[in-house]
Order: C-alpha cells, then sequence, then structure tokens
C-alpha cells in the first residue's frame, strides 16, 4: 500500500508518513474482571479457552498487516510493546506460541529488539511467569500497582492489595529485568492529598525507573461512571487532583525521576521508547482486539469485539485485516496531531522533525497562535524544540485546541 | 360574489350583510382553534387547505402559541334566515408588546369574541384588550372555550366575566373549538348581535390601516378597513399621515387567500396593493384618502410606533457581520417596528443596536436570526430609552448605557415609566405590593374583582419591568399573577451608570443605568454572576463593578488548575483529539474579551442581577 504525498501548502491534501514503523503494540483483552474504571476492550471472565484461537488471530493479523504494510528490512522494529487487558492473565502455553509467532516475523529475532515492555498485573507475578518472559526476552515489566491503599483498591475492582504489589515490583527487580516500571492512579474517590502523597511515596521507594501516574478519568459506560451519577462515589474537586499531581511532580524530582511526558516519569534512561514514538509522531502497527494503528499517515481501529475479530481473522485466504476505523490523515489534521501530541512531551514539539515530515516551518504553520503563547509565557523554545512551561502542563488542553486546523 | 351577495353598481356591499370582528384572548386560551372552526365550517378552506390554525403565519408563533402577526379572513356564512352575509374575522395579536396594533384592529371592527378558558378565567392582558375594545364602543360577544374538559367552570367563570366587565352572563356561549361544540351558535350570535357597520357611500375615502405585510413580488401590502368612500383600482391615493401618494394596483380580500375585488366600499375589510416599496412606507393607523377628493380629517388614533427596548446584537464571529445585517434587513421587512442602525462595541466589535417594541418582541426577533438565518448571536441587556439632560441644557435621548455622557455633564435623567395593571389572587396580594415597593413601584389602586382577585395598579419604571419583575411577580405568585403595562410617561430619576471591567478592561456591552440606591446591592450581584458564568481562565481574572472611576464591588475567577488527558492509550489518539475538537467547538461560542474568554450568557447576566435585591 502506498500513498502519495500532497503540495506542503495544501491543508486538506494527504498527508503522507514517510518514516517506516519500528513499534509493534499487541493487545491482549483477557481480564478475570473487568476494572471500575475501564472503558478499554476487554473480554473479563473464563476466557481460557479463547486464548489460543486469539493467539492464532493475532499472528494472522500480523502476517496480513505486514503483508499490506512491510516492515523495512534496513530499519527492523524496535520496540515491542504488550498491553491488555491484563497480559499477564494469558493463558502460559499461549504465551509461549505468541512469542514463537512474533519470533518468526522479526529477521533478527526477538533478541533484536531495544525494548520489549509486557503489562503485569501484581496478582499473576509469580517467579514462574517472570522467568518466563524474562526468557522471551522482554526487557520490560509494566505493573498496574495503582494504589497502596486497599480499600481504594477494592473499590476499583482491583484483584490485588498494596503488599502484593510491593512483592511483585520486588520480584521483577530481583529477577532481572532491566527496567521496571508501576502505574498508579490519583483523583480516585474519596482520595485525599495526603493519602495520596503516602502512596507516592511508597511507590518512589521502590526499585523502579519509571512510574506512570494517571488521574482518574471516569469514562461512560463504566461502574464508576454508574456510581458516581447514583450518587454512591464523589471524586476529588479539579483543584485537589491538580495539587496531587503538582505534589507528585516534585515528590518525583526529589527522587530522581523526570517528568518526561504529562503521565510519565522517569529515571535517566528509563523512559520507555516505545511510548515515546506516539508522542514523537512515529508511525506504529498494532494488532489485536481494539489496538490503534498508525502507518504511513493512516490511522487504523480494530473492532473491539471479539467474536468479529475471530472471524474476520480465519485461518486461510478469507481472512481480512479486522479494521473498524480507517481514517487517511490530511496534512492540516496531521499537523495538528504532531503538535498536540508533541506538546504532551516535557521536550516539546521538535521543530527540525516537524519541517522534515511537513516541508514547513512549525512557526509559520501556528504563527499567530504561537506568538500569543510566547507571550503569555505558556510556551517557550529550547534545544530545538518548543515546549510547554512547567507550571502550564496541566491545562494544556485550554489552548491545545488552537492547534487544530482541520 | 358567491352565494348571492352581489357588489351593487357603486362597488359596495350592501352593508347590513357584513360584520366586522376579532377575537380577543389569552395565550392558549383557545383562539386560534376557535378560528380554524369558523373557517372550517363556513367552508373558506376546503378540508385539504385546512391546516392547523391557519391565521397564525410564522412558524415561531405557532410553537409559543402566540399571534405575532396580523392577519385577517373574510368568511361567507349563510344563517338561519337564509340571508349569507360577510364575517370579517381580523385576528389580533394576543401580546403585551403589541397594544398599539390591537387597539387598531379593534378600531377596524363593531365587535369582538371575548374567548375565556372555562377551565381558567379572565387574565390581565385580556382585561386589557376588553378594556380596548369597550373603549372603541365594541358589540362583545363572551365565548366560554374547552366546555368539554371536565376542569371545566362555566358558572364560575360567568360571574367572573359579569362581575368583571359588567356583561350579562345568560349571553355567554359555550364553546368547544377542539370539539367543534357550540360553533354553529357562535356563528348566529355573531350575525345577530354584533352591528354591521355604518359608512357614507357619498363621503371622500376615508380607509383605516391596521396591518400590513411584505410580498417580495407585490412589494408592501396594507389591509386596511374602509369606513367612507369606495377604493379601487387606479384610484390616486394619499396616505393622511405619511403624506404620501400611490395609485392603487389592486385591491382584494383575503379568504384567507386572496382575492381580487373590483372595489372596497364602506364597512368592507381588505388589502390594498399600490407598489409600496417598504413596509415602513405603510404607518398603522393612517389613514387612506383621495389624493383628489381629500377627507376633511383622519380617522382618530393614530400614533407613529416607537420601539420602547433597545439592544446591541452582535455576532460571536466576527466575520458573520454581513450576514447578521441581511438578515435584520430582511427581517424588518415585515416588521416595521423593528429598527436598527450599525453599532461598535470596544467589546463585542462590530453589530448593531436594535429597537423592539417590548421584551417579547425582542426575543422573537433573536430567536429567528438564530433559527431562520442560523445565526450565534451575542444580546447585550436591553435599555430603555433614558432622557439625559444635560448642565448646558441640551437634552439627549439614549438607548445605549455605553453612550451615557460623564456624569459631571448630567443635570438630570428621566426614564420612562408604565402604568402596570397586575391581576392576582387574594392571597399574593402583600408579595406583590411588596414587590412592586421593591422595583420602585408607586401605587395607584386596588380593586377587588371578587372575593378571591385582585387588579392592583402600579406605576413602574419600565426598566425594572425588563430586568426580571415579570419572573419575579410569576414566582412571588406561585404563576398565578398576569400583568399588563402601558407607557405612562417620563420621570425624574436619581439614576448612575454601572460598568464591569473583566481582568481590568472596562467592558462597555456590559454597563447598565441603575438606580442610585441599588447600584451596590445590582453590582455585588452582578460580579457574583459574571464569576459563576465566565469559566475559569489560565489566569486570574477579577471582576469589578465600578461607578465613574470607583470600584464598589470585586469578584476573582481563580486560574484553572486541571485541565489535560490524562492518558493517551495504546496509541489510540482519537479520545484525545475528540476532547479537543469540543473545547474548540466549545470556544467558537466564546468572546475573547482582552484575553479573557467570555460566554454569551454573561451579556445577559445583567438582567438576572435583581433577582434577590432587597429579598
Amino acid at each position: 500500500m502506498t500513498r502519495a504525498n500532497g503540495s506542503p501548502r495544501e491543508e486538506g491534501a494527504p498527508f503522507v508518513h514517510p518514516e517506516p514503523a519500528r513499534a509493534l503494540y499487541i493487545h491482549l483483552p483477557f481480564c478475570r474482571a473487568r476494572c471500575a474504571f475501564c472503558d478499554f476492550p476487554v473480554v473479563a471472565g473464563r476466557t481460557v479457552h479463547l486464548h489460543g484461537p486469539y493467539v492464532d488471530a493475532l499472528l494472522r493479523e500480523l502476517e496480513l498487516l505486514f503483508s499490506y504494510f512491510p516492515p523495512d528490512p534496513s530499519h527492523p522494529l524496535r520496540t515491542l510493546y504488550v498491553g491488555g487487558g491484563t497480559p499477564s492473565f494469558f493463558a502460559r502455553t499461549e504465551w509461549e506460541r505468541l512469542a514463537a509467532g512474533i519470533e518468526r516475523f522479526l529477521p533478527g529475532g526477538l533478541a533484536s529488539l531495544e525494548e520489549w515492555t509486557v503489562e503485569i498485573n501484581p496478582e499473576d507475578a509469580d517467579p514462574e511467569l517472570l522467568r518466563m518472559l524474562r526468557a522471551f526476552g522482554v526487557t520490560r515489566v509494566s505493573i498496574g500497582v495503582q494504589s497502596f491503599d486497599d480499600v481504594l483498591l477494592a473499590a476499583l475492582g482491583r484483584v490485588h492489595d498494596a503488599a502484593r504489589a510491593v512483592r511483585a515490583v520486588e520480584l521483577a527487580a530481583d529477577l532481572g529485568f532491566p527496567h521496571v516500571s508501576v502505574d498508579l492512579m490519583y483523583g480516585l474517590p474519596s482520595q485525599t492529598v495526603s493519602a495520596w502523597l503516602h502512596d507516592v511515596e511508597r511507590a518512589l521507594e521502590l526499585p523502579v525507573d519509571h512510574v506512570s501516574a494517571y488521574a482518574l478519568g471516569v469514562e461512560p459506560g463504566t461502574r464508576l461512571f454508574g456510581e458516581l451519577r447514583r450518587g454512591r462515589i464523589s471524586l476529588p474537586e479539579d483543584d485537589a487532583v491538580a495539587e496531587m499531581y503538582e505534589r507528585f511532580v516534585e515528590r518525583a524530582a526529589a527522587q530522581g525521576f523526570r517528568r518526561y511526558e504529562v503521565s510519565n516519569f522517569a529515571r535517566l534512561g528509563g523512559e520507555s521508547r516505545h511510548n515515546l514514538a506516539y508522542w514523537r509522531y512515529e508511525p506504529y502497527y498494532a494488532v489485536g482486539l481494539g489496538a490503534h494503528g498508525f502507518l504511513q499517515g493512516i490511522r487504523t481501529a480494530n473492532t473491539r469485539h471479539l467474536q468479529t475479530y475471530l472471524r474476520r481473522l480465519v485461518p486461510g485466504s478469507r481472512a481480512d485485516l479486522p479494521w473498524a476505523e480507517v481514517r487517511a490523515l490530511s496534512r492540516a489534521e496531521a499537523v495538528g496531531e504532531f503538535a498536540f501530541l508533541g506538546f504532551r512531551l516535557a521536550e516539546g514539539v521538535d521543530l527540525s522533525r516537524f519541517r522534515r515530515l511537513f516541508g514547513v516551518s512549525f512557526f509559520d504553520v501556528f504563527a499567530p497562535t504561537l506568538d500569543r503563547l510566547f507571550e503569555a509565557g505558556i510556551l517557550t523554545v529550547g534545544g530545538g524544540h518548543v515546549y510547554v512551561r512547567e507550571r502550564w502542563v496541566f491545562v494544556q488542553n485550554s489552548f491545545l485546541s488552537e492547534f487544530l486546523l482541520a | 360574489m358567491a352565494r348571492g351577495l352581489e357588489r351593487g353598481e357603486d362597488g359596495a356591499l350592501p352593508r347590513e350583510k357584513i360584520r366586522n370582528f376579532s377575537i380577543i384572548a389569552h395565550i392558549d386560551h383557545g383562539k386560534s382553534t376557535l378560528a380554524d372552526r369558523l373557517i372550517e365550517r363556513t367552508g373558506a378552506l376546503s378540508a385539504r387547505e385546512m391546516r392547523e390554525q391557519v391565521l397564525d403565519v410564522l412558524e415561531l408563533e405557532r410553537e409559543r402559541g402566540i399571534t405575532i402577526k396580523l392577519n385577517t379572513a373574510r368568511l361567507l356564512y349563510t344563517a338561519r334566515n337564509g340571508e349569507t352575509y360577510v364575517l370579517n374575522l381580523i385576528d389580533t395579536p394576543g401580546h403585551v408588546d403589541f397594544t398599539y396594533e390591537v387597539s387598531r384592529s379593534l378600531a377596524a371592527c363593531e365587535g369582538a369574541l371575548l374567548v375565556v378558558d372555562a377551565t381558567q378565567g379572565v387574565e390581565a392582558q385580556t382585561l386589557a384588550n376588553v378594556y380596548l375594545a369597550l373603549e372603541h364602543n365594541l358589540e362583545i360577544v363572551p365565548v366560554l372555550n374547552k366546555i368539554d374538559l371536565p376542569s371545566a367552570e362555566p358558572e364560575r367563570v360567568m360571574r367572573e366575566i359579569e362581575e368583571r366587565i359588567g356583561l350579562p352572563a345568560d349571553d355567554a356561549l359555550l364553546v368547544s373549538a377542539k370539539e367543534g361544540i357550540g360553533i354553529d351558535e357562535l356563528l348566529e350570535a355573531i350575525v345577530e348581535r354584533i352591528p354591521p357597520p355604518e359608512g357614507d357611500l357619498q363621503a371622500p375615502l376615508r380607509a383605516l390601516i391596521f396591518d400590513s405585510y411584505y410580498d417580495s413580488y407585490r412589494g408592501a401590502v396594507a389591509f386596511v378597513r374602509v369606513f367612507d368612500g369606495v377604493l379601487r383600482p387606479g384610484d390616486e391615493i394619499l396616505m393622511m399621515a405619511a403624506g404620501k401618494r400611490y395609485e392603487v394596483q389592486e385591491v382584494g380580500v383575503r379568504t384567507p387567500h386572496p382575492v381580487a375585488q373590483e372595489a372596497l366600499g364602506p364597512g368592507e375589510v381588505g388589502y390594498l396593493v399600490a407598489n409600496i416599496k417598504e413596509i415602513r412606507d405603510i404607518r398603522i393607523g393612517d389613514t387612506i384618502t383621495h389624493a383628489a377628493r381629500q377627507a376633511d380629517r383622519p380617522l382618530p388614533g393614530y400614533r407613529p410606533v416607537k420601539p420602547m427596548v433597545f439592544a446591541g446584537i452582535f455576532p460571536v464571529d466576527p466575520d458573520r457581520y454581513e450576514d447578521l445585517k441581511e438578515a435584520l434587513e430582511k427581517l424588518a421587512l415585515n416588521d416595521a417596528a423593528l429598527v436598527f442602525e450599525p453599532e461598535t462595541s470596544a467589546a463585542l466589535g462590530f453589530g448593531f443596536r436594535a429597537g423592539f417594541l417590548g421584551l417579547l418582541h425582542m426575543e422573537v426577533v433573536q430567536e429567528r436570526l438564530e433559527r431562520e438565518y442560523g445565526l450565534e448571536l451575542i444580546m447585550t441587556a436591553p435599555s430603555v430609552v433614558y432622557h439625559v439632560y444635560l448642565r448646558n441644557g441640551e437634552r439627549l435621548e439614549i438607548d445605549n448605557p455605553a453612550k451615557f455622557p460623564d456624569a459631571s455633564k448630567i443635570e438630570h435623567i428621566e426614564e420612562p415609566y408604565v402604568k402596570a395593571r397586575i391581576l392576582v389572587p387574594a392571597e399574593y396580594v402583600g408579595a406583590v405590593m411588596d414587590l412592586a415597593q421593591k422595583k420602585r413601584g408607586e401605587f395607584v389602586t386596588m380593586e377587588y374583582l371578587d372575593e378571591r382577585r385582585v387588579e392592583l395598579t402600579y406605576e413602574l419604571p419600565l426598566a425594572e419591568i425588563m430586568f426580571d419583575f415579570f419572573d419575579l411577580l410569576k414566582s412571588r405568585t406561585r404563576g398565578y399573577a398576569s400583568l399588563d403595562y402601558e407607557f405612562s410617561g417620563y420621570r425624574r430619576s436619581e439614576l448612575v451608570k454601572l460598568d464591569v471591567l473583566i481582568a481590568g478592561e472596562p467592558v462597555d456591552a456590559l454597563s447598565t443605568i441603575v438606580h442610585r440606591n441599588f447600584a451596590y446591592e445590582r453590582g455585588r450581584k452582578l460580579c457574583e454572576r459574571l464569576r459563576d458564568i465566565i469559566p475559569r481562565q489560565l489566569f486570574e481574572v477579577p471582576i469589578q463593578a465600578a461607578i465613574g472611576t470607583r470600584v464598589i464591588a470585586r469578584e476573582t475567577i481563580k486560574p484553572l488548575r486541571k485541565n489535560v488527558l490524562a492518558k493517551c492509550y495504546g496509541g489510540d489518539v482519537s479520545r484525545k483529539k475528540k476532547l479537543l475538537e469540543k473545547q474548540k467547538e466549545g470556544k467558537k461560542r466564546l468572546k475573547a474579551i482582552g484575553r479573557v474568554e467570555v460566554p454569551q450568557e454573561a451579556f445577559l447576566a445583567v438582567l438576572r442581577v435583581g433577582e434577590d435585591v432587597g429579598e
């Protein structure tokens, strides 16, 4: 599949991403139970019988995708990210088939990957699983701790408790994963700033080089959404949530964790290379239920319906990519996306990269908006990037919409 | 004409066969349904042509159940005595803003049907129009409508009509327009009880203009009632108040379709086409006579239409100024009462200052601009016309607070007062008097209509009525009070200009004129309200109210601290993009004042701050 790029001055012209995709996302949607805040494509309950067919479908999808969008042999895949769902809940025999299957698509094998992340839930993190993943070549585990408050964990519908989470992290570190990350959530029902800071201290003293801290967003269709609407729970005010964030940024910095993206903090070298690709507007492959890919300037989203997914990827020649949405971006759309994704990063929007992708200067495209935001002291320039000053990171949506052209 | 009613050689219809009447009714009391029924029963429209509420023209009116634009229908009715009669139904608008138009329509009639909802009773607006009808010596036929409803109380309502208006209760007709009950009796009553028109066929022409509309092919069309003489195509006519001459191209009647006639004689009601370019050239209440043979004096009661309420209209999107201009021009084609001129606001940019008969008229115009022309508008709070007397002896008429002269130059100010008639159940009299007092009302009279209902009359500043008087009246009387008012004159008042500063910038569109005694309280409430309406911004935004350079109230909008999507999950950027697109869309409804983004509602906030002043 190839697309022709439009003239650099035409906003409505198609955007063709010139770079080869070097990141692959694989979605394993299965969970024991759906968490109270979750609206991701997951399949909860007893699903073990589906794991085998799912691996077949995944590998079939990967084969189709690579045939339509062949990887560049001179720029092989660099990062692999297996997210979910709960990848650690996936049947271990199927894990082995999956790893072997992926291996076949990588000319240099799994060992050639610079980063391979797998998401892990604390309750699954036994030595056997972690050793297996380590043996496959996984370099990084991201552990869904979320909180160290057992009451809140139960309220979120998490299976584990705080003690279990700590053991999981320590075990991963002991078993020699080069990178260990934990996920935390704040702005949780009835959570206070001081309760959050307690979580923060416990997280920062763990042997990890990366922390993701997400403010809870209550999405329609989730259990929390219903509880909130019926008045059963109450959420902290926005100002309190902002306070939680600001205090976290401070504490993390004091412990050597630098904020490199709105919600992501890392020690030097601990940044997730795979996730950086999203924000730096690099293309990526994605396979699995509900997975979102970005190739040659086309954004795709797979079906979120498991039966449809499996049916589309039947063995044999009738198989087809399980896309539910396909959007070929215009230049105007792409320019806007580049900006609002780039501004999530502490480093900001890469000016020379912008010119390389779009053939025009970032300053020319957004002159009036940039002037205003520079003058207001919200944006600034440094190191070939335009970035959001620290103070304005948490309110960035107030001005990022101005970068949408289309 | 059909069915044995012929014009004489003189061009006139036999006067004794004509009945001219209108329907007086409160909103919702079933006027339109009744009109439909009369048209249907007399066969003026075939069933196929019959639509619900044929006389109400505009969609908006239909939705609100109120008539704004007048219309007429000529019905042919063969009575039980075997004779055929011409019944001219002249529709009247049902709102306080249009009292003058109502009075002109009534002047074209000899009788009126007083339609009262048998489940409700008489309302203030109805009473006001009954008084108007009585002033014009109309024969009033009381009609109790909705008698089919279980909650109908015809005896009580008849007693009320008898006590209040002095009409014998026995004369009332019991009708259900919806069910078609009592319609034949009503048609008979129209023939029997409403007197035929008088008029002198030989006298110089005198015809009253009581309505007009704009037709894109024929120009402005006048509705007239001929009193004396005969009006024919080819006549050269003179509009006596406007002093303009035209040659008549066509005369005719509405059935309600237009049907051309060879002439219109004394007592007749019809339309007139005379190559009149603008609706403004047809003045409601003006008298038409022949240019060659002029009447000595015009028919009484003409008054130039004067807008009472002014407001700024600005497009949210400055690029749509021309669209707004075009839309206003189009609306004004058919609405002689709507006036406008360009206005420039430091805060809102280019727009128009428009004058309206009253608040309802203003709302109707706003809704039509938004709905029919797809415009997003910022309307500033409406203002009355102040008479400002300067120290140098000059007198200014000012309809825009932003244009008020410096306080040091002002000798004194006068504001318009109205005579307000409030009908209220007896138990709420105290609450209403208290409210009227707080709104600077001056008590005039109190009358018991019966043991339960009281009519209060107050002199009130029109500006207070525009604030929130009506809403408060309704809330204090659980919706039972009704209000009618008419302009009564200008009075001297202690008024000051209250300015608003947002982030230190004066916002001209938010300035208001208030009574000195209310200034502090209104300033405080206004700041509080703006603080609640204006969304939090990236920076702290102080909001101040000031008289001259003196700040009398201040509030602060704290800066926004959280507006970010925490997670971009697994490469899914669509959610974030949708959120930003929504925010971008939302911003279109905001007006940037300096670096503060202000929503449209803020400019009407000044209207809603009186709510609990003094309560």
